[in-house]
């Protein structure tokens, strides 16, 4: 009996913090758009909280990378450093995945049919994949030290919930023409809040820019 | 004097090239051309299968330099040559593809009609072929036949 009081406690604690979590956050919208006025599909947003701690990595956290009909899908990822990243290859013919960025340099061969265990990306910094076999397939990989972060979609509106504070702000996309400088904002829990960027994009361009440090 | 030798050398390699019987002593490698003359078969054979409009398909948004240069590689090894193939295998890499038997030996014409350009004699040319035969059961994918 005791015991269970004890336990009843300590779950009425947890859920008093997970609360009081919720309450402080914000929910911040993302109306990303490109010069041209279209949603700057692909673009992705890091917040970096300045002075204070945020939650640490789940050891297991994975994702996937696919390879359908010689394109790596998604073409974009934004994940935490630490996270593994599995290429499944759901084609019926081989390739050759590699990455000569600082953040991550590896070869791998995906046979059809055959199992591969993931790559573990565990120091941030942005990683650019390829495949020895097919040219045209490129992928970019955004390791962030940060456990917020957001992706922007076309189809639906993004948001995320961010604890009040100051945070240091870095936006990315893999068709930037200039990279964006980062920017500091604060969120507070009076209202929710959205921030508005406009990207300007090249069509194809001939260098990727940097993620900011 | 080393225009002279160079001379005799070119002398030589005429010679050789249209005369099976002159360099019965050459390697394969050597009667192909050597690396220069290896890499210009693959060059022309691979730039001439990727844009044929039924072969086409199988190196449709294929890295083409990097087939070239393991192609050489390849038949660099298999005709005595100073190379070691770094490539995969001929199943893993035409896995999928889904190749068939005409397909393959379209491909062996086609690989055919190249070193007939290139002035290879008929002795060589069927002394490569025959060493690159075997590999059609790795290349051609037999599709399992379903009985109703």
């Amino acid at each position: 009996m005791k015991y269970r009081r004890e336990q009843l406690c300590a779950t009425l604690i947890l859920l008093g913090v997970q609360l009081v979590d919720v309450a402080l956050a914000s929910r911040v919208t993302l109306n990303v758009k490109t010069s041209d006025g279209k949603v700057g599909e692909d673009a992705v947003v890091v917040f970096n909280p300045i002075g204070t701690s945020y939650p640490s990595q789940r050891a297991s956290a994975s994702a996937i990378v696919d390879q359908i009909h010689k394109r790596f899908v998604p073409k974009v990822s934004v994940v935490r450093a630490g996270t593994t990243i599995n290429f499944p290859n759901s084609d019926q013919i081989r390739h050759q995945v590699y990455s000569f960025s600082p953040a991550k340099i590896f070869t791998l061969k995906l046979y059809a049919g055959s199992t591969q265990t993931g790559i573990v990306f565990d120091k941030p910094g942005l990683v650019v994949l390829g495949c020895n076999i097919h040219d045209s397939m490129v992928a970019y990989l955004v390791v962030v030290d940060s456990p917020y972060f957001a992706k922007i979609s076309a189809s639906e509106s993004t948001s995320l919930d961010l604890p009040a504070g100051r945070y240091r702000m870095r936006v990315w996309h893999p068709d930037l023409k200039t990279s964006v400088p980062p920017t500091e904002i604060v969120v507070d829990t009076s209202s929710n809040k959205e921030i508005s960027l406009k990207l300007d994009l090249l069509s194809a361009p001939e260098t990727v820019v940097e993620f900011p440090e | 004097m080393t225009k002279i030798s160079l001379q005799f050398f070119a002398v030589f390699v005429l010679w050789c090239s249209n005369s099976l019987y002159a360099c019965a002593g050459a390697t394969l490698y050597a009667r192909l051309g050597g690396n220069a003359g290896v890499a210009s078969i693959c060059n022309t054979l691979i730039d001439r299968v990727a844009t044929d409009p039924i072969l086409g398909r199988s190196f449709k948004d294929s890295k083409l330099s990097r087939i070239k240069h393991l192609l050489a590689e390849q038949i660099c090894e298999l005709s005595g040559g100073p190379c070691r193939y770094s490539g995969d295998s001929m199943k893993e890499v035409h896995a999928g593809h889904q190749i068939s038997e005409a397909e393959f030996f379209q491909m062996v014409d086609m690989l055919r009609q190249v070193l007939k350009e290139y002035h290879t004699d008929l002795g060589t040319i069927n002394q490569l072929l025959k060493l690159l035969a075997p590999m059609k059961r790795d290349i051609v994918e037999h599709r399992t036949r379903v009985v109703k």
